[in-house]
């Protein structure tokens, strides 16, 4: 033990004879505490400036860590991330679906546009052909049909 | 016809570069054409197609022309053009939809010109546009958000007249600009023609010199790999083929721009030992690794409202090819290109249609028969070229009054 050490302990001694219990394990508390917190210090110190010195093992999340917006950056980063992959999902749906109908509607105006030209070619033959009097006068049954729920129409609107 | 063409060159890093750079010699053939470019840097020249004079921004005089093409792509290399047809307005020939990424890089992110930028989005947006713009200012902004936002209206409505490839383009720039009445032609992307150093060259040719296995079922990828190209599912879709079909290889022609996400996931399925990347390539090997394909697939989402070249290269060239149902690629024809819907098991359906391709070579043969035959008869360059002309003289014919009412935007 050396010469300097001995005096420190002898005086600690004389005090804890002397003082009352209590202030003995308050004074033990605080020296406690006291040396907690110095270790800490060094802790932080040697961990801050190793974090903006950029050693080697450092990732890229320590260094967000480290600054002080870091945090605050990391979770706008996360929210505006989460708020895409939902809208992306949302529209995927809106542009799969659009997509769709967009080519049904082709294939349907197609549909039309040859319907168009079959009636054409149609009514081109039945103009070009001879018509006889009296098949003139004969009524075709898809006209008879059309009279017949015409009147029907007609019947069902006065009864209301 | 005298004729002045706004637009990027080679070397710039663009794809309408390559478009225009293939175009412009069969208009030297039709018209009096001056392309307007600046330098692409300091010390490198814009490479001139053959029989065209470049003619740097500064020195454009409008009057000279009878009318002025502005090519505009949602780029950083498009910036004099955008500019110019705010302050010109000529006919926009918007190869994407989407103009909010250049405008976002010029005006805020490498710009200092905020206020333009809010008072843009508040006119196009109104007051979530006044909002987003304020939260961009303050870092809280994504990239999906350009995508629905997509700051075109202004420059339609500027605009004696619209060219887009596509009709899906036409509706969303036509919503975009609120239904204006501006005259708009769907002139298709056409077909790039191959160079002669691949001239004759057949499938098993290509392989040959490629050093690529005779007997491999290929699927090929064009171009950048990006996210929005869906290479999860491009991935995962190939693993699903290589179960079945183990002679199976996925031939990455073009750049890995997703940070080695890419690689990961192939190791992932366990098929990046069936995965060949060739990296960057130029436009001769681009097409020795196209000719040696048996497969193109070409996914995309979200779209910026922009047309696939490198698509209508593997059309022309006769590859059976699989895309999205989805924006510009819905428009191709089923019996031209099998579909994958955007909002489906994207994976889950690519992996059937590449089985289904490996399986059955008469359904193959017949794809690459109506490929071939769409991109002849749509895709064709000198059709594509015809329909710009015939549109500038439509554009030309028109009365001014018609477009003066438009320019009182106060975005400009």
């Amino acid at each position: 033990m050396g010469a300097k050490v001995r005096p420190v302990r002898s005086f600690r001694e004389f005090l804890k004879r002397t003082l009352p219990i209590p202030i003995v394990n308050w004074l033990r508390r605080w020296r406690g505490t006291m040396r907690y917190l110095r270790f800490l210090s060094y802790e932080v110190s040697r961990r801050q400036s190793r974090l903006e010195t950029g050693s080697p093992l450092e990732t890229l999340e320590s260094r967000m860590a480290a600054r002080r917006d870091g945090f605050y950056q990391q979770m706008v980063k996360e929210v505006v991330e989460r708020t895409d992959l939902v809208l992306q999902q949302l529209d995927r749906k809106v542009e799969g679906q659009g997509a769709r109908h967009a080519e049904r509607l082709g294939d349907l105006e197609e549909e039309m546009s040859r319907l168009r030209m079959a009636i054409e070619e149609l009514r081109a033959v039945l103009e070009a052909a001879p018509v006889s009097p009296a098949e003139r006068q004969a009524t075709h049954p898809a006209r008879e049909r059309a009279a017949r729920r015409s009147a029907e129409r007609r019947k069902l609107a006065a009864s209301d | 016809m005298r004729l002045a063409w706004f637009t990027p060159l080679p070397p710039m890093l663009s794809g309408i570069a390559d478009y225009s750079s293939e175009l412009l010699p069969l208009f030297a053939e039709a018209a009096d054409v001056d392309v307007i470019c600046p330098r692409p840097s300091l010390l490198r020249r814009a490479k001139a197609p053959p029989g065209i004079v470049i003619r740097p921004p500064e020195r454009f005089r409008p009057d000279r022309y009878d009318a002025i093409y502005y090519h505009l792509g949602n780029n950083p290399w498009h910036e004099f053009v955008y500019e110019t047809a705010l302050r010109h307005p000529g006919i926009c020939v918007f190869h994407d939809v989407v103009m909010h990424h250049l405008i976002a890089h010029a005006m805020v992110e490498s710009g200092d010109q905020v206020a333009r930028y809010e008072r843009l989005l508040g006119v196009e947006h109104g007051d979530s546009g006044s909002r987003l713009a304020r939260l961009k200012v303050l870092a809280v902004a994504s990239d999906f958000e350009k995508f629905l936002f997509p700051l075109s209206g202004h420059l339609v409505r500027r605009a004696e007249g619209v060219v887009v490839h596509s009709l899906d383009s036409r509706d969303r720039l036509l919503a975009a600009a609120g239904n204006i009445d501006v005259p708009v032609e769907v002139i298709p992307h056409h077909a790039g023609a191959p160079p002669p150093q691949v001239a004759g060259i057949d499938r098993a040719e290509a392989r040959r010199r490629l050093g690529l296995p005779q007997d491999a079922f290929l699927v090929g990828h064009l171009g950048f790999v990006t996210l929005p190209k869906q290479p999860g599912a491009l991935v995962a879709g190939f693993a699903h083929l290589y179960r079945e079909t183990p002679h199976a290889k996925l031939l990455v022609v073009g750049a890995d721009n997703t940070g080695g996400a890419f690689e990961r996931t192939a190791r992932r399925h366990g098929v990046h030992g069936a995965v060949v990347s060739t990296g960057y390539v130029d436009l001769v090997a681009f097409y020795l690794n196209l000719k040696a394909l048996d497969v193109v697939v070409n996914l995309r989402y979200p779209t910026a409202g922009e047309s696939s070249g490198t698509f209508a290269r593997a059309l022309a060239e006769g590859r059976a090819a699989i895309v999205n149902n989805y924006g510009s690629f819905a428009e191709v024809p089923r019996d031209v290109a099998l579909k994958v819907e955007v909002d489906g098991d994207q994976a889950a359906e690519l992996g059937e249609h590449l089985v289904q391709l490996a399986r059955d070579p008469a359904l193959r043969t017949t794809l690459e028969a109506n490929a071939r035959e769409y991109a002849r008869t749509v895709l064709n360059p000198l059709r594509c070229r015809d329909l710009y002309l015939a549109f500038a003289q439509t554009i030309r014919a028109r009365p001014a009054a018609v477009t003066t009412e438009r320019r009182s935007d106060p975005t400009t």
